[in-house]
């Protein structure tokens, strides 16, 4: 699991992939009962609105991202959830794994947008969950 | 008459804390009837409150760490001359670590956000704020009476 903490809201968010609940890095070639997980935290007692962008970076020399979400954007997810220090927020979607390439891969989660009754900021967390495909 | 002059710091220091408790009450209280008589979204009301509440407690707490700081001061004037090196160091280490305690603050989180955060995730930073400084009063005037009671 990697964690990051945003600044200067201090969400505090983690990462990672899981097979059947287990938490994994090494992934097989096809792969596609993987999980990308996201939790955010928070030290706020109000619950606060917030969307948390990834995607699947693409890591040369492969020319396409080994690891791609299930999703109608495969390079982009973005969530949407509410936490609070009594409730963290939680998400998550399918991951496919190329069925022919391996290599590196990586998911990142980069940009958290959160909505309170003052409007609209965006806040950068920069977190990278290095995969392999083998 | 004497004790009186000698306890005259701690007291003070809890009047100014239990005035400044009600000010912060009244505050609060007209700045909600304001934004309900105003019509104001009740999220965005709760959440000016909130960044009220936690200026006014940092504001009430560095208030405190100045009497704190001062009746550490007295105490090293008024109690007995013998104890002056143990009770200049039990002065200046509660001080400091009261200093860094308000500059960690200031420097770690947003003043504004003091009433929504909970680092400990049991209570709001600013109503920790606000106990801490009832037991700052109260240690200070243990600790006055304790002097008293030696000299």
């Amino acid at each position: 699991m990697q964690t990051r903490q945003s600044k200067p809201s201090r969400f505090n968010v983690d990462i990672w992939v899981d097979r059947q609940g287990q938490d994994v890095t090494s992934l097989t070639l096809g792969e596609a009962s993987l999980n990308y997980h996201i939790r955010v935290r928070s030290i706020r007692k109000p619950s606060k609105q917030v969307d948390l962008k990834s995607v699947a970076l693409i890591v040369a020399p492969a020319a396409a991202a080994l690891v791609q979400f299930s999703h109608v954007t495969p390079l982009e997810w973005i969530c949407s959830v509410s936490t609070s220090v009594t409730q963290p927020g939680a998400s998550n979607v399918g991951v496919v794994v190329d069925p022919t390439a391996s290599g590196s891969s990586n998911l990142q989660a980069l940009e958290l947008v959160i909505s309170d009754p003052f409007g609209v900021t965006t806040e950068t967390v920069q977190l990278d969950l290095p995969l392999t495909v083998a | 008459m004497e004790v009186i002059h000698i306890l005259a710091g701690p007291v003070v220091g809890i009047l100014i804390t239990s005035l400044a408790f009600s000010d912060d009450l009244f505050i609060k209280y007209r700045v909600h009837a304001f934004f309900r008589q105003r019509g104001v979204a009740p999220a965005l009301a709760e959440a000016i409150e909130d960044m009220i509440s936690g200026g006014i407690a940092f504001a009430t707490f560095l208030g405190n760490v100045y009497i704190f700081i001062i009746n550490s001061l007295i105490a090293a004037i008024v109690f007995p001359r013998h104890d002056v090196e143990i009770i200049i160091l039990i002065g200046e280490i509660s001080s400091l670590v009261l200093v860094l305690q308000a500059s960690f603050i200031y420097s770690e989180y947003d003043i504004w956000d003091l009433g929504e955060i909970c680092p400990t995730g049991a209570t709001t930073y600013d109503v920790f704020l606000r106990w801490e400084q009832v037991v700052l009063n109260l240690t200070m005037l243990a600790y006055f009476i304790l002097g008293l009671s030696l000299s």
